[in-house]
């Protein structure tokens, strides 16, 4: 059954990528004027522009390249660097590991801390920790990422030198970037666990369980919680994409070695091959993450797999 | 089964705050060039770097330039991108939907096709890919934080025009011979502009977040433009020993997120009614 | 000599299609009007009658096309309106026009009771502002409202109120007939009569033609000229009114009437209780629709369908076995 419908979302999934790979593969062409031109400079010789266009495989019919593209995409080459002449894939595939400590170390951090702020203030609505919770939330979602990692870094690097800030290798090293990351959904997930659970406990069968004589802490555990947490597992897989835009501007204040940084390396250099392979990549991850969510949910909520 | 102001309802402080801080930034932001401040462009190496003071009242930037009119200016440009995107994503998100919505079959399964692909690309990634495309400066900003707001207003009025015509006012219409550009018209499109300004509001604050966040960038705005995120970035090589420089634009901008926030939370929750059925 | 029947509907089928595959492909039909046959005079208020889902809702709005018919044809003042093109149509629809049960999802909550009313007038771009605005205003006073109440909004006003509006919305264009779908279902019983009394006056008033679809019976009784009973897609009787409630001839209309709570007690039946429940359209039984809850039910009524017979002085019923005073 689970399988059934894992199998039916990724034959849906086929022709969306397909048409990803297609629109990443077009933008090149979208570059008003000559893209070469706008890439290479002004001064660049005729040589040299010649050399970047078959490079970019602006020389031949688009459907041309596009196959070439594609043949390439399935063999896994990604094309070249222009500003390193490394291959593509080898560039992401080293800096792939740091950006998932990153985003795994900043989800966790949310979601544990997230989920017991959560629980604590919904179990004592309307105490000073419920209030103050809320506020940071609000904080917390009103705050760009990257003015939270400037405060870090000035509060941290800079008056109380308690972690670095640039670099990595270390876990003192992972810390204060993690934490930024981890700050949007952290809010997020608090005030909808909070939410969540508080309209459990407001449902019938936890009055039930309540006037039993059942004392607090199983009911949370036992009943509620299995239900509330259903809504942050369906959020994952939303704050997925806030992740993504969190890690890229986090490597870029702490000058973390990720995927994020080259991206935007990339993009002020102007190295084409680099920047479309890593669109794709995110693209490509997403999407997987976003199929997990619905397999897990499928498993979780009966009701689903027989639509 | 209509929306109607609760008036014996207090509005809270917070939203009262909210309100008056969104006014100031609008006001400012229209009649900045008429206060008598400084030019925001105008550079004096001699005065850089400095304190706020009686003449300079936030400070001086690495340049010299007033902060204070800088952050004047700034907001103008974080509510254009704001408001740009926006207008964007709804010029082009509401005619989509409502079709989509209203004839259904072949013309919404090229809409959830579509959506698709644009609601494909994580976070900005889509974004960040526009404006590697067409280079920085502010219309290709709006431009690029336009095409992410638009699945979100497609998608609303996709799902309120399917409500909508099931009901028996549309299928009176029909009765009456109303042509099918009629009923969306006169029958529709009002009922739709309740929920979509609640998005609306939203969206706002998303927009100018996610402009400021190319800005910081470098991708956004030009360099010498003074968006908020931009002078976050331009003050970040200084910020150890002259932190104003970043304390005073990421605190702007960081208010008036909170502000618009709180104001978008409050509509909602009093307006929408799937918002009501869910507070419980 | 003309011909007394406004509307004439000829084996009226609509299908509609249920379910999908991997690739949307429908995989069974609900069988919501299932050939049905049925001629309506002018002038007179013909009641229709059945349990929820038996179909009457989807045949109203057919003879509207406000749902296209997958099979038969509509007779309207003796042209087919399948045939017509949409253009024709439009000018046909300010002859025949629908009052709604729901009150409150019948009047656009963003729009003025005027403007509401006025509709039809906008839409077929006819008379002058002012001259709208005259006959707007004589029609609100004709369903029993005030003149200040034009400006006013559909939230301001009561479920009986709303249905008034809706009355003269459809009123104004001056239609031949009304397909009234249960509009007094969702109101209180005491507003029931008061609106039930204005759609009579108003017959009276505008020559009009009704078309009364209800599942309560006391009320079609008290408004119809003629009722036709509708079981699972079918017509299964077809008479005059009291001819219908004194002497029903098929075991369904029996069973009807017989839960009706009389209210004399020397008139109180005794109350048939129908076996099962409602099949669903969607499989509808072979032959008679009404064989597995007849009680009367013998070997021919699960093969062949029965068709309508006149059993007496235009009183017709499809059944095999049609009821005799003593059973």
């Amino acid at each position: 059954m689970v399988l059934q419908y894992t199998t039916k979302r990724i034959i849906y999934l086929i022709p969306t990528l397909f048409i990803l790979s297609f629109v990443v593969f077009t933008l090149v062409r979208l570059i008003p004027g000559d893209p070469v031109l706008a890439i290479a400079g002004p001064d660049a010789t005729p040589e040299v522009l010649e050399e970047m266009r078959i490079a970019l495989g602006l020389d031949r019919p688009i459907l041309i390249q596009y196959g070439v593209y594609l043949k390439g995409l399935l063999k896994g080459d990604l094309g070249t660097s222009l500003r390193t002449h490394q291959p593509v894939r080898s560039e992401i595939w080293r800096r792939l590991p740091s950006t998932v400590e990153l985003a795994a170390a900043g989800m966790m951090i949310s979601l544990l801390i997230g989920i017991s702020l959560g629980v604590t203030a919904a179990l004592r609505p309307g105490n000073w920790v419920d209030a103050s919770t809320r506020l940071v939330s609000l904080l917390g979602v009103s705050s760009p990422t990257f003015w939270t990692g400037l405060l870090f870094v000035l509060a941290f690097g800079y008056y109380w030198r308690l972690f670095p800030i640039a670099g990595s290798g270390t876990i003192r090293h992972l810390v204060l970037p993690a934490t930024t990351v981890s700050l949007t959904s952290l809010a997020f997930i608090t005030r909808l666990t909070r939410a969540s659970l508080m309209e459990v406990f407001s449902q019938d069968y936890i009055r039930t369980a309540r006037a039993k004589g059942l004392p607090p802490a199983r009911i949370v555990i036992h009943h509620a919680l299995q239900n509330a947490l259903i809504a942050p597992l369906t959020v994952a897989g939303l704050e997925f994409g806030r992740l993504v835009t969190g890690v890229i501007v986090i490597e870029t204040i702490f000058a973390w070695p990720g995927i994020g940084k080259l991206l935007i390396d990339a993009i002020q250099f102007r190295d084409w091959p680099v920047i479309q392979g890593l669109i794709l990549t995110f693209a490509l991850i997403f999407a997987f993450v976003n199929l997990s969510v619905d397999v897990i949910y499928a498993v979780l909520d009966p009701r689903i797999r027989l639509e | 089964m209509d929306k109607t102001w609760n008036r014996s309802s207090k509005i809270p402080l917070s939203m009262r705050i909210s309100l008056v801080i969104i006014t100031v930034l609008g006001l400012v932001a229209l009649f900045g060039p008429l206060l008598p401040l400084p030019d925001p462009y105008a550079q004096n190496i001699m005065k850089a770097l400095k304190l706020p003071s009686t003449d300079h009242w936030l400070g001086t930037d690495q340049l010299g330039r007033d902060l204070l009119s800088r952050i004047v200016a700034g907001s103008r440009f974080s509510l254009l991108i704001g408001f740009g995107a926006v207008l964007v994503g709804m010029a082009i998100g509401l005619p989509f939907g409502m079709l989509a919505g209203f004839y259904g079959r072949g013309l919404d399964r090229i809409f959830s096709w579509v959506i698709d692909i644009l609601l494909a690309f994580p976070g900005i990634i889509l974004a960040l890919a526009i404006v590697a495309v067409t280079g920085p400066g502010i219309g290709n900003l709006i431009f690029a934080v336009g095409l992410r707001t638009i699945p979100v207003f497609a998608r609303v009025s996709r799902a309120e025009t399917l409500s909508l015509r099931q009901r028996d006012f549309v299928e009176a219409a029909r009765a009456l011979g109303c042509r099918p550009y009629e009923i969306m018209y006169w029958h529709i499109l009002p009922n739709i502009v309740g929920p979509l300004m609640i998005v609306a509001s939203l969206q706002t604050a998303t927009a100018i977040l996610i402009g400021a966040t190319l800005s910081f960038l470098g991708v956004g705005v030009s360099p010498e433009v003074p968006e908020w995120g931009s002078m976050l970035n331009a003050g970040r090589p200084y910020m150890m020993r002259h932190p104003h420089l970043v304390l005073v634009p990421g605190c702007t901008l960081m208010i008036a997120m909170m502000a618009l926030n709180i104001v978008g939370d409050y509509l909602r929750d009093r307006l929408d009614p799937r918002a009501i059925a869910a507070r419980g | 000599m003309e011909n007394p029947d406004l509307l004439v509907v000829e084996n009226l089928k609509k299908y509609f299609s249920v379910g999908g595959g991997l690739f949307g492909r429908p995989t069974s039909r609900v069988k919501a009007v299932d050939g049905v046959n049925l001629a309506v005079r002018k002038g007179e208020t013909l009641g229709l009658v059945g349990e929820s889902g038996c179909g009457k809702t989807t045949f109203g709005r057919c003879i509207l096309r406000l749902e296209e018919p997958t099979e038969g044809k509509i007779f309207f003042e003796g042209e087919n309106i399948l045939a017509y093109s949409q253009k024709r149509m439009r000018q046909i629809r300010r002859d025949m026009q629908i009052v709604f049960q729901d009150p409150y999802s019948s009047l656009n909550p963003r729009k003025t009771v005027g403007q509401i009313v006025s509709e039809g007038f906008r839409v077929h771009r006819i008379f002058s502002k002012r001259e709208r605005q005259k006959r707007v205003r004589e029609m609100i006073e004709t369903v029993g409202l005030l003149p200040e109440h034009i400006d006013r909004y559909p939230h301001e006003f009561s479920g009986g109120q709303r249905q008034r509006i809706s009355v003269a919305r459809a009123l104004l264009l001056r239609p031949k007939m009304i397909i009234a779908d249960e509009p007094v279902s969702s109101l209180d019983v005491s507003i029931q009569a008061q609106i039930l009394n204005l759609l009579v006056q108003l017959q009276r008033q505008f020559d009009l033609t009704y078309v009364f679809i209800s599942h309560d019976l006391r009320v079609v009784r008290h408004i119809s000229d003629r009722v036709a009973v509708m079981y699972l897609g079918r017509i299964v009787e077809l008479s005059k009114t009291e001819a219908l409630f004194k002497r029903p001839f098929h075991p369904y209309t029996e069973a009807l009437i017989s839960a009706v709570p009389a209210p004399k007690p020397m008139g109180q039946r005794e109350r048939i209780i129908l076996r099962g429940d409602i099949p669903s359209p969607i499989n509808p039984p072979a032959g008679c629709h009404f064989h597995p809850r007849c009680q009367y039910r013998q070997q021919i009524c699960t093969q062949t369908a029965p068709v309508m017979e006149d059993q007496n002085e235009n009183h017709w019923v499809a059944c095999h076995f049609p009821l005799t005073p003593l059973g």
